[in-house]
């Protein structure tokens, strides 16, 4: 009897989930039927109470979080074992703000423009850089209130995937 | 008719050439990039050959060597596509020069229409109505700023080598010219080698209706009616509609002439699209001419029933139309929607990755334009538009139910697509009342909050206990692979196990 809690990023919505078997599931205190098929390692078939529901869910190890797509609805949620919050607590690690503050390039591409110095306060979807790529310019924007601790990068300078652009603090 | 052609591009509208010339019987002959070596074009062609790089810049811009190839391969015509060398004077030239028919309009037709001001000349002289503004291509700050408080603002920027929204700037007051015109200028500056800008009356909630025309080589022109293409974001089209929902028979004539006679009046063959913008009084002004296939031409196909990329090669072999401009009937109506790799929840950054699942239930009404296959990547080099859908129905509800269906039932999975946004348009009211133009998604759309919530019981259990079957099976994934590796290790696991027996 695997027990999970699960919560949406984007809201405060949280569940308790119990598998009690490999046809069985309570959720909130509730049981439903299930039966699943992977199709492929990120798409399934599943049918709770006999409904259908054709899913792709993708794990997003950067923010921590898994990806649902039903209907191309995307619910981004954080699926946490027993085991997993019993770390948590032995860490003392808090959760709920696990949104990655760093600023990693997205994609390969010229860094236009930079918009934000060392030490400079920024407020939530400040634009604080611009990347060209796919020949267009994309805005990289604040993910929260926060101060700039190190510009890792220089205007023109050309950035691979992933490259560490920014740290905020 | 041609026995064998060569195209000069890559992608959907690549397949989309090779489809049709195969249906004629016409031998097809592909070349592609580093990048886009086994891409699904380079299968379906008869034959493909190696450009270059990756970047467009080594690879499908290089006139010389596509040339090259075509001459080797004894292609006799090359199809440019859209983008990359389609709208190029000399690459036009140059084929014509070699020996080779250019599928498009000759070159001069190109040049005089792809430069923004002689073809605002052009539409002045055989009475097409056009926006007020400056007819030379202007670079002095005081100048321009003069021109702007004459015109009055606001105003709209504009690169005179300009196209897809770059190098543009809307100016509403005096205060901001000097910053918008350095932004513009640098734009076109690196986008097109060419800073000098011009500028004109900005219309207020503008539509953006273009005519489809076809014409031949002994002066016949037609046109195949309007496609309604207001729904952008940043200038780029996302979702095509005919007919328009403003649109008609008085208009749509008085319209489908003035963009007969422009094409005439430059000596234009081939197909081609003129582009006009209609204020909220219906009045409407001449924009610009696309002197190629466009992106959104199957709208133009279902509505019509016409093969555009036929009526291209037999235009370009030198037949005559085989229709008047009677002969057209239009029937039903018809929505494109433009699939692009990009993250509509993180500001449409552009998204790049391998495509691990891809499956579709397109079913009745639709169609399927596409460049792309389970297993193949998403890069950085090229647009990201990576597959277009066609819905089609007798009326327009019909036509918007088939495409949120096929939308809906659309799985992709290893990038990000704008398929939720796209959904949430076609569900917004203003899209609905046919009651939008093009600064709606900038100004007007409020993005519905779709999300599933816990409230919703029935969703919430299927998203929860997705997310815990895959993380159930990644752990026992791990768990295997760490049995797996302790069986090679050998020994010491098998020794405790036989002890224990």
């Amino acid at each position: 009897m695997n027990k999970y809690s699960i919560s949406y990023a984007d809201s405060k919505d949280k569940n308790e989930l119990t598998l009690i078997s490999e046809s069985k599931v309570s959720i909130d205190g509730k049981e439903f039927e299930y039966d699943c098929k992977w199709l492929s390692p990120n798409v399934m078939i599943l049918r709770i109470n006999n409904k259908n529901y054709y899913i792709s869910a993708v794990d997003n190890p950067d923010e921590n979080f898994t990806e649902v797509s039903i209907d191309s609805i995307i619910s981004r949620v954080i699926c946490k074992s027993e085991l997993d919050i019993l770390k948590e607590k032995l860490s003392g690690n808090k959760s709920g703000d696990n949104v990655r503050n760093d600023i990693v390039s997205p994609m390969p591409g010229i860094i236009k423009k930079l918009n934000v110095k060392e030490g400079q306060e920024v407020k939530k979807g400040d634009v604080l850089l611009v990347l060209e790529a796919m020949k267009m310019e994309n805005e990289i924007k604040a993910k929260k209130d926060s101060v700039i601790k190190k510009v890792c990068v220089e205007e023109m300078s050309s950035v691979e995937k992933n490259e560490l652009l920014l740290m905020l603090g | 008719m041609f026995k064998k052609i060569l195209i000069a591009n890559r992608g959907e509208i690549a397949v989309r050439i090779i489809s049709t010339a195969k249906e004629m019987g016409i031998k097809t002959v592909a070349v592609y990039s580093d990048f886009d070596r086994y891409s699904l074009f380079t299968k379906l062609a008869d034959e493909a050959f190696h450009l270059g790089e990756s970047p467009s810049s080594k690879s499908y811009l290089l006139a010389d060597k596509i040339i090259d190839i075509a001459k080797k391969t004894g292609a006799e015509a090359i199809h440019p596509g859209y983008g990359f060398l389609s709208e190029r004077g000399f690459f036009a030239k140059m084929c014509e020069d070699n020996g080779i028919k250019f599928i498009g309009p000759g070159y001069k037709a190109i040049d005089i229409l792809g430069s923004k001001t002689d073809a605002k000349g052009l539409a002045l002289k055989n009475n097409v109505p056009v926006v007020p503004g400056t007819d030379k291509p202007l670079q002095d700050m005081n100048k321009i700023k003069s021109i702007a408080a004459d015109i009055g603002y606001p105003v709209l920027i504009k690169a005179s080598a300009g196209g897809g929204g770059k190098g543009m700037r809307v100016v509403n007051e005096e205060a901001d010219i000097e910053s918008s015109l350095r932004m513009a200028q640098s734009e076109a500056k690196s986008s097109f080698g060419d800073d000098s800008v011009f500028i004109e009356k900005y219309i207020v909630n503008p539509r953006h209706i273009e005519f489809q025309i076809l014409a031949d080589e002994h002066g016949n022109v037609i046109h195949l009616g309007e496609r309604e293409c207001s729904m952008q974001r940043r200038h780029q089209k996302i979702i095509e509609e005919t007919p328009s929902v403003i649109m008609d028979e008085n208009l749509r004539n008085e319209m489908g002439e003035c963009a007969k006679r422009i094409v005439k009046a430059a000596g234009y063959s081939n197909a081609g699209t003129v582009e006009f913008i209609v204020d909220e009084n219906k009045k409407f002004y001449f924009l610009e001419v696309n002197t190629r296939l466009q992106v959104e031409h199957p709208i133009t196909e279902i509505r019509t029933g016409l093969d555009l990329v036929r009526e291209q090669l037999k235009i370009a072999s030198g037949e005559k139309l085989s229709r008047s401009q009677e002969d057209i009937k239009f029937s039903g109506h018809t929505i494109e929607c433009r699939i692009c790799a990009e993250d509509s929840d993180d500001n449409f950054m552009p998204s790049t990755g391998k495509i691990t699942y891809l499956k579709k239930f397109l079913g009745s009404g639709m169609r399927e334009d596409t460049g792309i296959e389970q297993d193949d990547e998403i890069s950085i080099y090229y647009d990201p538009m990576v597959s277009k859908l066609i819905s089609f129905g007798a009326d327009r509800e019909i036509a918007i139910d088939k495409m949120k269906r096929a939308l809906k039932e659309y799985k992709i999975v290893g990038i990000k697509t704008n398929i939720g946004f796209l959904l949430s348009l076609l569900e917004c009211g203003e899209f609905i009342d046919g009651n939008y133009h093009t600064q709606f998604i900038e100004k007007v759309f409020q993005k519905r909050d779709n999300k599933i919530k816990s409230s919703d019981s029935d969703l919430n259990a299927a998203v929860c206990l997705a997310s815990v079957l895959l993380k159930e099976k990644k752990s026992s994934m791990n768990g295997k692979i760490k049995f797996q590796l302790n069986g090679k290790a050998g020994s010491w696991v098998k020794q405790r196990q036989e002890s224990y027996r």
